[in-house]
């Protein structure tokens, strides 16, 4: 177990390994020195269908590397459908997933209010039948690991119109609560027999910045350093410019990017500044600049060069085709994550062409 | 534009997991083995003559022409090394070969990637093994099966095309990972060998969309002139799935709850502790607020109701004391509003104190009044997930406090039944403001490394059963038999399942009306190829039931009958990885319950593990 630089001027024996003192430090080191133990694992997300569950964290947008520990359910925007919150280890500890499902009100959330006990009622079992099933849920204060869900349960109803609902309250009997429309948000209050309405908050979780993108849409930049197909750097002026300016990121491996040359072509001819940087790396620099003249595309092209892009943007996360819009003035008005016939502004830059 | 952090120097050395620490006793060597080499393998005790074979002019790739129609199959050696912990140092090492390969590929520099691959390299086309079965699933969701079947022979070019072409959709590639799952090596030299390995590629398709690729194969590896080389490799499976929009959105920094911190094991991160996160209406305005303990002070995220979130934590008397682990919102003194429980680790190191006891802070009419010792919480505890309910059904909530290890790190005394762990802490709420602790008057206090609990009254008699996750162990389900007596009754009901359990949850996953449980246990793909071996041929119950076991992964309980049975096969995939907190949550409100599991121990500056 030679593993830290602990060791680096020090004897390793297994005599060290069994104490205690010399294990703990030895840990911390193997992880100061940057060392990955089960790392880079991406979090889970599984979605029972019929009788499987089929695994969808790939495509789930919830699947991040980041060491995870507590995971924590609840609906935060109030529209229906759950979200959660995850706190990992290091680096961006805290997330936060919105539920982009977007099911609407296809279910019922139930809160619960006892009387016979402790009004927060963890241990009562609530059941659901709708569309034909029963699913039951607990009621919890802290599950999971070092976590705890909010004390709100979620049921889908799928396509059905309303469920039935029933609580056996901790220590006590059953009680049922009739049917709520699907789409409710409820209380149930024990010994009422009856579902209470809560209001509904319901508003929107904000939509992140640009993926990869550092520079937000309203903030200015004065310049941006890429790289001639020479490899010297090249300062492309921004800010105090005559007119906009258009800058498409691209690569030739993504089909998108190559596809929308024509377009970005036309773009130019129709009288807009544009300009190509590619995300190659240096060693594809001349297989770009050849792609693009097999092509016949002539706009201005240049590569991205590492130190001054790093700043700019994460190319590890970036989405492509990018396009950024910049004013005269430098200020990035749009940033593009889809090809430029998408773009509001495609039809009054080309004249509809 | 390589974005990856660079490679450590002299950090290519082998870190004995905790499976190796496993096999080590059961194989009777020492406890923990004998290092690495400076730059990982080949071992000290590896097989003569692999690094002083001679130097090999590359010969010229197979032509097109020449190639024969069929890959031979790829058989494990016939003479295999059988020491395990030889062949482990060469898994570690052709693993981690994969690791530095991967980039080249998510950089889709497949000229730089051939050269893992020998020049009479021969294999199947990954991107085209046989017929695809598109098969669209709710939710806009594709899932396209590939039958592998007759699949094309390509040479080693043809092999970097067919890379080329699988990576083609994506127009950003997130996460490319080759995982080793299992490998075998000869006995022979030069050293070679059979890997069965997973490809997994996700990311953004070009034009919008997410997408997810996982494949399997089988390779041969060989060492040529000191360098591990693939001359063979076949397709076992191809799965694609994709939808034109992600399930979920991150939306942490633009909600306003966005942290940085430092890498864990630098300085102002090398605490396992303070990563918990409770969610609860503290404010009782209708929205769901997050307490998140941190390293210099806590955050109490109260939640705006426009999209974004506000910092209230020292503004409301919680920012301080911090480095908490879990906590929980709960009305200890039943005055009808939430005060918050924060457990902490805490421990006596001579005459110092590291850490501190549990933190108790009643809500006094939205500030935050910390009563810990006036509560009675005075003891020094490495308390992890508390959970509240009336155990003793007196009207008032009791709290469990699952302990972990004892002090500082100390290694546990078994790797399948530790009992060196720290005790687990229950407090008996006395309904006028204090608390007793009683765990060793009701055999709570055991000490097993305990990371997670939950109660539920499983058999539904009227008092609250409690259900205990334990890492090196069994797991316990103490069955609440009234006036605070509990009988442990896990192997009764079919729970104990041993492993490194790390968290659960209770559920319907069947949703047949009653509830199920879902543990969480770490697994690693060292550990399956570790423990894969050891069993092999060898049906004792130590090893075919306990040490197979303990790299199994997530468990999945179906309840019915009084017991409960594991389903977990029967759903293959659910296993995680390092798992921690599992939660179900019905994601897309169809009626049924859906999974969600974090994973991961450390991610360190390299992707290389341990």
């Amino acid at each position: 177990m030679v593993a830290s630089t602990l060791d680096k001027h020090d004897d390793f024996d297994t005599q060290k390994v069994n104490d205690s003192s010399y294990t703990s430090k030895h840990m911390t080191q193997i992880f100061g020195d940057g060392f990955s133990f089960s790392g880079f694992e991406k979090d889970k997300v599984w979605l029972k269908m019929d009788d499987q569950y089929l695994d969808v964290s790939d495509i789930s947008g919830a699947d991040d590397e980041g060491d995870g520990r507590a995971l924590c359910v609840a609906d935060f925007d109030d529209d229906g459908d759950p979200e959660f919150f995850v706190h990992n280890i290091q680096r961006e500890r805290h997330m936060l997933y919105r539920n982009d499902v977007n099911r609407g009100s296809h279910g019922v959330k139930v809160q619960l209010n006892a009387t016979g006990g402790p009004w927060q009622a963890p241990g009562a079992i609530v059941r659901a039948l709708s569309g034909g099933r029963t699913t039951a849920q607990v009621m919890t204060i802290g599950t999971g690991f070092v976590s705890q869900n909010a004390s709100e349960l979620i049921f889908g109803c799928g396509d059905a119109a309303e469920a039935e609902l029933t609580v056996r309250w901790p220590g006590r009997a059953v009680e049922s609560f009739g049917s709520v429309k699907a789409g409710s948000k409820v209380l149930l209050v024990e010994g009422a027999g009856k579902a209470a309405d809560l209001p509904r908050k319901a508003f929107k979780l904000k939509d992140p910045g640009i993926p990869g993108l550092t520079l937000a849409v309203g903030a200015r930049l004065e310049k941006l350093e890429v790289a001639g197909a020479d490899g010297k750097l090249v300062s492309i002026p921004i800010a105090g410019r005559k007119k906009p300016l258009v800058v498409n990121l691209w690569a030739t491996y993504c089909k998108s990017c190559v596809g929308e040359m024509g377009d970005l072509a036309k773009l130019a001819a129709a009288g807009t500044d544009v300009v190509l940087v590619s995300l190659d790396g240096k060693e594809d620099f001349a297989r770009a600049n050849e792609l693009l003249a097999k092509l016949g595309v002539k706009l201005p092209s240049y590569f991205a060069a590492d130190q001054a892009f790093e700043k700019l943007l994460d190319p590890e996360r970036l989405p492509m085709p990018t396009t950024l819009f910049f004013a005269a003035d430098g200020t990035l008005t749009e940033a593009l994550q889809t090809t430029i016939d998408h773009w509001s502004g495609w039809t009054a830059a080309t004249g509809g062409s | 534009m390589q974005k990856r952090p660079k490679e450590i120097p002299e950090m290519a050395r082998c870190w004995m997991t905790r499976y190796r620490a496993v096999l080590a006793m059961t194989t009777s060597v020492a406890l923990l083995l004998a290092g690495c080499s400076e730059d990982a393998p080949p071992p000290a005790a590896a097989p003569p003559g692999n690094s002083a074979a001679p130097a090999v002019v590359e010969a010229p790739e197979v032509a097109v022409s020449a190639l024969p129609a069929t890959v031979p199959p790829i058989d494990d050696p016939k003479a295999r090394l059988t020491a395990l912990e030889e062949v482990e140092e060469y898994s570690e090492a052709v693993a981690n070969n994969f690791v530095e390969w991967g980039d080249k590929i998510r950089l889709r520099d497949f000229h730089g990637a051939k050269d893992l691959f020998t020049a009479d390299f021969i294999g199947h086309d990954l991107a085209k093994p046989g017929t695809p079965t598109p098969k669209s699933l709710p939710l806009g969701i594709t899932k396209t099966t590939w039958e592998v079947k007759a699949p094309t022979v390509v040479n080693r070019s043809g092999f970097m095309e067919s890379w080329r072409e699988l990576v083609a959709p994506f127009g950003t590639i997130e996460f490319f990972f080759v995982k080793v799952r299992g490998a075998e090596f000869s006995d022979a030299t030069p050293v070679d060998g059979a890997l069965t390995v997973r490809i997994n590629i996700v990311g953004r398709m070009s034009g919008g969309g997410r997408r997810g690729i996982e494949e399997f194969g089988r390779a041969h590896i060989k060492k040529v002139a000191g360098k591990w080389q693939i001359d063979r490799w076949t397709v076992t499976s191809l799965m694609e799935i994709e939808r034109p929009e992600s399930l979920f959105t991150e939306v942490a920094r633009s909600a306003g709850i966005a942290h940085r911190g430092p890498q864990f094991g630098k300085d102002g991160n090398k605490s396992f502790f303070w990563n918990g996160a409770a969610v609860a209406d503290f404010d009782q305005d209708g929205l769901w607020d997050i307490f998140v303990p941190s390293q210099n002070e806590n955050f109490l995220y109260k939640n705006q109701g426009d999209g974004t979130f506000k910092d209230v934590a020292t503004a409301l008397g919680v920012a301080q004391p911090p480095a908490g682990t879990g906590a929980a919102f709960f009305d200890y003194d039943n005055d009808n509003d939430l005060d918050l429980l924060v457990a902490h680790s805490g421990w006596k190191e001579g005459a110092d104190t590291i850490g501190r006891t549990t933190q108790l802070y009643r809500n006094d009419g939205g500030k935050f009044a910390n009563v810990s010792a006036a509560a009675g919480f005075t003891e020094l505890l490495q308390g992890f997930s508390p959970c509240a309910a009336d155990a003793d059904n007196d009207g008032d909530l009791d709290l469990f406090i699952p302990g972990y290890q004892k002090g500082s790190f100390a290694g546990p005394n078994s790797w399948y039944d530790a009992s060196n762990g720290s005790k687990n802490a229950f407090y008996v709420n006395n309904g006028n403001g204090t608390f007793s602790e009683k765990s060793a008057e009701i055999g709570f206090a055991a000490n097993r490394w305990t990371y997670a609990a939950a109660w539920h009254d499983y058999d539904e008699d009227g008092d609250q059963d409690l259900f205990v996750a334990n890492d090196y162990g069994v797991k316990e389900f103490w069955r609440n038999d009234g006036e605070l007596k509990f009988t442990n009754i896990a192997d009764e009901v079919g729970v104990t399942d041993v492993g490194n359990g790390m968290g659960c949850c209770f559920g319907d996953y069947d949703s047949d009306g009653d509830i199920d449980l879902y543990a969480s246990n770490m697994s690693s793909s060292a550990g399956n190829r570790i423990l894969s071996r050891l069993v092999k041929g060898d049906s004792s119950d130590l090893r075919e039931k306990t040490l197979k076991k303990l790299a199994g992964g997530n468990t999945l309980f179906n309840f019915g009958d009084g017991k409960f049975t594991t389903v977990s096969s029967k759903f293959g995939g659910i296993g995680a990885a390092w798992a921690w907190a599992p939660q179900f949550l019905d994601l897309d409100l169809d009626g049924d319950l859906d999974l969600a599991c974090v994973n991961g121990f450390i991610s360190g500056n390299s992707l290389k593990d341990t």
